[in-house]
């Protein structure tokens, strides 16, 4: 066996891609450190931010106490108050003082602080911090103190441990198992057709030495990638001296609840569980591969339990025996706690169970399976007699390998976008719970001033006792009650937060949002206020109720693309509220529909038409380069113009058919995670107004942002999204066929077609309003935009939309073709 | 009956011209080698033939049908020199293309491939092939539609013997059953064995010689002497006006002038004459001749 390992080792660790491979890990690893360094201070700057804040309503609350205590002094609980603001506002000068030097051992400090702060709140004078994330804060800071540690950069780490996490997550995670799993099962069925298992048997090495030293060689790789990956991840702090930040809490909401966490338990439990995970399917996969089963069934022999074990947690939440939380869905049950230990202990004795298990499968001399045993021979072409050429193109793929390595690619592209909604989805009490404090801290800090009018209008009243009338003492002091309507609501988001976890909490949340608007409709509301977001949202849900929807998560706003931050905000501030606005009301959701929406709107189709144009597409430059097998063609009784339309028929017919397989069976599989979805959810569709003057309905207007707006079916969209998307390969197909026609090297082709798309689109969506672009095929791969209509507005011409873009782009396409086709070329050379 | 007709086929590579308006004819079943150095134009020619190449002038029939009209290779095929397969597929793969072009049985396809030889490895990828082995599958492709005309380009080009042997066997049974084949290659043995109509490519230009037998072939005449004296010296020495050139272990005669006269001399000289044959002297000769080689170099 010792034979084995090292004939696999060496072939493995000397081959020229392992160079390759080692050079693309530190790039990344440099790239990492070095976006970091560019990008760091973002900590910093937070705890700068909450720290000014902090002083200035310090200096408020100071000032006008002081003030009061000027003129009409204070009764000994205020003055008590006063003593806790200064001392107070001593501590956040230190800090402040600390923060200026670039000093962020503050902890001890902050501590200080909150227990002040907690002292004052008894006095039952003015609060002004939200307790919920003081409490969160105290936490941190008391783990920064019993570790003598400073606050560090988060977001963008350099120099901690934190940095160590980032990139362990980066090169250890669920991705990255799967390609190991495919590199491997690829050496070793690759190897086994070239006959070196046929070299080790003859020389009197028996099957369950090559088996497992092919196991124990793909082990000892992983280990080294894990080795390489720790070593390099842990150098920057190594090097700066700050290892001790390996103590350094990491906040993971639990429930409702905010827990600390030491990266120490990351450090451990990533590699670690990663490490057991891919050991597990790779001893499955070397099981799998003595059966001698094809690739693509030893791969979905593998992937099928994955997913299987995914939707279980998906589903059911965590589960001590589901081997997926090696390296999904961790954190909050595992790594809060001690649980991690008993976990991985537990999935090291599955890892046992399975190779005490695989031990007598590889040790036996023959498949027990009986499956279709790979040899260097392949299959027997039987052609039949119509559609010759369409059947070669599909051969020429399918031998070559591409075609089941697109199968898994497309597969990879819809279940990724699959997983990705549903781990957004699992987040969703986790963003709710944010969405909820930063609404809380902004009536907290505002009911501050309020508190202030209301002592000032206490004491003008006071002062002017004698002058006033017996009817005037006794009218209600207007802020008391503001200040109490504020406190309100931060009480009434406070028991929202409490119900984070409970089956209720969305609609719950929607609801408690809605209640603490200050207005029932937007009608009552001035016409200057009247945004396409506040009508629309208002609008959508007599729609949602009319059709008896439940709308989905988040927030009960349907924020308009005309509050993107991106384009929307004025300055610093307003982009900080529209970012907030917006994520507060994201919408979450799992169920099949959902997600085909978000796959539009995350423009997924791209990566799509991509993956087609590179691995399954042929065109006329294939057959020039490396080969010239067109000479082989050009001496059969064929019309070369015939082998080009057939060409271009099985690129679409391929792309149509395994688009629609795949997203067939993504839809199945994504309606068995959350279910199918209402096709009649209402979404904001825009409109010009040339659009909406033709139009038989009549259409919303937002005198505000000055745009018609109205409502269309997520299922109507959709097809529509669909359509263009069809259209959309057709054209591409046909530019690709036009520029393999007229090239000699296929990658050339390939690079050339996505250069001019990425243009094309870039052009298209930097000038979408200029007059020709209407005609720009490229425009029209903004599939979602064009078909809610934004384009239209964008490009402020009624004319781009789902119709248009589908004459152009099949008239395109459809020239592009014809043009490839007319080109002359019987000759070859 | 001519098969292929080539007529005034004319190409040039910028200003050089690589044929010369190139005229002729193949008729059923001749086998004709196409002799030439590198860059003669041998593949050049084949490859416009096939109208794989862009040729300036001329034209290309076969049986009347032109090589533009893709009916043209239902009655000619191609063994090319450079490798032109598509590597992921199988011989097998290819066999079957072909077939199903041609509507042909599955049957054809078995009874090519066993008699080539390729059975063993015809499932396999092209691209595990050795040259001869991808060789024999050019072969097999280029027999298996049965075609009128063949042109082998270099197709003895890493055979091992046996397949030299069976290749030779396999042109001969071609030529037997009426197939034309133009034949290239570098190997004259080889060629001299397979035909005697030898064409040789000459700056840009088409000559033609045959090496079969007439009454203006001269004769070669092997003898040996007991004192180990040349042709040369024999023949000077004696004063005798006969022309001769000689050959290795005898000479060759002058067919102006009648064989017995040239035997009186030798057997007056004492030389005993071992045999005598009519004879062009071999291919490698004429190769000399023709290309002006210098043998002495």
């Amino acid at each position: 066996m010792r034979a084995v390992v090292n004939y696999v080792s060496k072939g493995v660790f000397k081959s020229k891609y392992i160079l390759l491979f080692l050079i693309a890990i530190i790039l990344i690893s440099s790239a990492l450190l070095l976006t970091n360094l560019r990008y760091s201070g973002n900590t910093f700057t937070e705890l700068q931010e909450i720290n000014d804040n902090r002083k200035e309503s310090l200096d408020f609350l100071i000032s006008k106490t002081l003030n009061k205590k000027n003129h009409i002094g204070l009764p000994d609980e205020q003055q008590q108050a006063l003593d806790s603001l200064l001392a107070q506002e001593d501590l956040i000068n230190e800090i402040d003082q600390d923060l200026h030097d670039g000093n962020l051992t503050i902890a001890a400090d902050l501590i200080g602080y909150i227990d002040e702060y907690e002292n004052y709140t008894k006095l039952h004078f003015v609060n002004f911090e939200n307790e919920s994330l003081l409490k969160i804060e105290k936490d941190k800071a008391q783990m920064l103190v019993m570790h003598n540690l400073p606050y560090t950069e988060q977001q963008n780490p350099v120099y901690s441990v934190l940095f160590t996490k980032q990139l362990l997550q980066l090169f250890l995670n669920p991705i990255t198992a799967m390609l190991f799993l495919l590199f491997f099962t690829y050496k070793h069925i690759s190897d086994e057709q070239n006959r070196t298992f046929d070299f080790f048997r003859v020389n009197s090495v028996s099957n369950r030495a090559i088996y497992f030293g092919y196991l124990i060689s793909f082990l000892l790789f992983m280990a080294s990638y894990i080795v390489i990956v720790s070593i390099l991840s842990v150098l920057p702090p190594l090097l700066t001296g700050n290892l001790d930040t390996i103590h350094y809490p990491t906040e993971v909401i639990v429930g409702a609840e905010t827990k600390m966490v030491p990266v120490w338990k990351w450090l451990l439990f990533i590699p670690i569980g990663w490490g057991v995970f891919v050991s597990l399917l790779l001893t499955v996969a070397v099981c799998l591969c003595k059966q001698r089963i094809s690739l693509g069934l030893l791969l979905t022999s593998i992937a099928l339990p994955v997913l299987i074990t995914y939707i279980i947690s998906a589903q059911a939440g965590f589960h001590m025996a589901n081997p997926i939380h090696l390296v999904l869905s961790y954190e909050a049950p595992l790594l809060t706690g001690y649980q991690f230990v008993p976990y991985l202990a537990g999935m090291l004795g599955l890892l046992l169970v399975v190779l005490c298990v695989s031990y007598p499968l590889l040790r036996t001399k023959r498949p027990i399976l009986k499956i279709r045993i790979t040899t260097g021979n392949r299959k027997q072409y039987q052609p039949k007699m119509k559609w010759k050429m369409l059947q070669f193109e599909k051969l020429k793929k399918r031998r070559s390998g591409q075609f089941l390595f697109l199968v898994f690619l497309l597969f990879g592209v819809f279940v990724g976008t699959v997983i990705m909604v549903n781990q957004q989805n699992e987040k969703l009490p986790e963003k709710a719970l944010r969405a909820i404090t930063d609404l809380q801290s902004f009536y907290i800090d505002r009911q501050v001033d309020f508190k202030l009018l209301a002592e000032e209008f206490e004491q003008n009243r006071q002062s002017e006792q004698s002058d006033v009338s017996t009817e005037e003492e006794t009218a209600a002091n207007p802020y008391t009650e503001i200040v109490e309507e504020m406190m309100k609501k931060a009480s009434i988001l406070e028991n929202l937060k409490k119900q984070a976890n409970s089956p209720q909490f969305v609609e719950a949340y929607r609801k408690t949002m809605k209640s603490i608007d200050d207005y029932q409709s937007y009608k009552e509301l001035e016409q200057t206020l009247w945004s396409v977001t506040v009508m629309a949202t208002e609008e959508q849900q007599v729609l949602l109720e009319k059709k008896g929807l439940s709308p989905w998560p988040i927030g009960d706003v349907w924020v308009s693309n005309l509050d993107d931050p991106k384009t929307a905000a004025l300055d610093s501030q307003h982009y900080k509220t529209l970012v907030e606005k917006q994520e507060g009301n994201t919408k979450y959701g799992n169920s099949a529909l959902f997600t085909s929406y978000r796959f539009f709107t995350w423009n997924v189709p791209w990566l799509v038409l991509g993956v087609f144009v590179l691995f399954l597409w042929t065109s006329m430059a294939e057959e020039k380069k490396p080969v010239p097998s067109v000479q082989f063609l050009s001496t059969q009784p064929l019309r070369l113009r015939s082998v080009y339309i057939s060409k271009t028929i099985y690129n679409l017919a391929m792309a149509y058919v395994l688009l629609f397989v795949a997203g067939v069976l993504v839809f199945l599989f994504n309606s068995l995670l959350g279910g199918i979805g209402d096709a009649q959810y209402p979404i904001v569709t825009y409109a010009t107004a040339a659009a909406a003057e033709s139009s038989k309905e009549t259409l919303f207007y937002s005198p505000v942002d000055l745009t018609y707006f109205s409502f269309d079916g997520l299922g109507s969209l959709l097809v529509k999204c669909l359509v263009l998307v069809l259209a959309q390969l057709f054209f591409l197909n046909g530019l690709f066929g036009l520029l393999g026609r007229w090239m000699n090297h296929p990658y050339a082709a390939i690079l050339t077609t996505l250069f001019l798309t990425i243009a094309g689109v870039v052009a298209a969506s930097q000038f979408p309003a200029h007059d020709l672009m209407v005609f720009n095929p490229f425009l029209y791969f903004d599939t979602w935009n064009i078909a809610d209509g934004w384009k239209s507005v964008e490009a402020n011409s009624a004319s781009v939309n789902v119709l248009t873009g589908c004459l152009v782009l099949v008239i395109g396409g459809f020239a592009l073709f014809l043009l490839g086709l007319l080109s002359p070329g019987k000759k070859v050379s | 009956m001519s098969v292929l007709t080539v007529h005034q086929l004319t190409k040039k590579y910028g200003k050089r011209s690589v044929l010369k308006e190139i005229s002729f004819t193949m008729e059923k079943g001749d086998v004709i080698g196409l002799v030439g150095p590198n860059g003669a134009g041998k593949s050049t020619l084949m490859r416009s033939i096939l109208s794989l190449e862009r040729v300036e002038q001329g034209s290309v029939t076969v049986e009347g049908v032109s090589n533009q009209n893709p009916e043209f290779f239902q009655y000619v095929s191609f063994l090319p020199s450079d490798n032109y397969l598509y590597q992921q597929l199988t011989g097998y793969d290819h066999l079957a293309f072909v077939a199903s072009i041609y509507k042909l049985e599955r049957q054809i396809i078995d009874s090519v491939v066993d008699s080539i030889g390729v059975r063993s490895y015809v499932d396999q990828p092209v691209k595990s092939y050795s040259y001869g082995m991808r060789q024999h599958l050019l072969i097999a492709l280029s027999i298996l539609t049965n075609p009128r005309v063949i042109l082998m380009d270099e197709p003895f080009n890493g055979l091992d013997p046996t397949s030299v042997i069976e290749l030779k066997q396999l042109i001969r049974s071609l030529r037997d059953r009426g197939i034309s084949i133009l034949v290239s290659t570098h190997n004259l043995d080889i060629l001299e064995d397979l035909t005697k109509t030898i064409w040789f490519l000459k700056d840009g230009e088409l000559v033609k010689t045959s090496m079969e037998h007439s009454e203006e072939t001269p004769f070669y005449i092997e003898f040996s002497m007991p004192d180990g004296r040349s042709a040369a010296q024999l023949l000077a020495n004696s004063n005798s006006p006969l022309p001769f050139r000689e050959a290795e272990d005898g000479l060759v005669t002058d067919p102006a002038y009648p064989l017995e006269a040239y035997l009186g001399k030798l057997l007056e000289s004492g030389a005993k004459v071992l045999g005598v044959r009519r004879s062009n002297g071999n291919l490698e000769q004429l190769y000399k001749e023709f290309y002006e080689i210098d043998s002495t170099v």
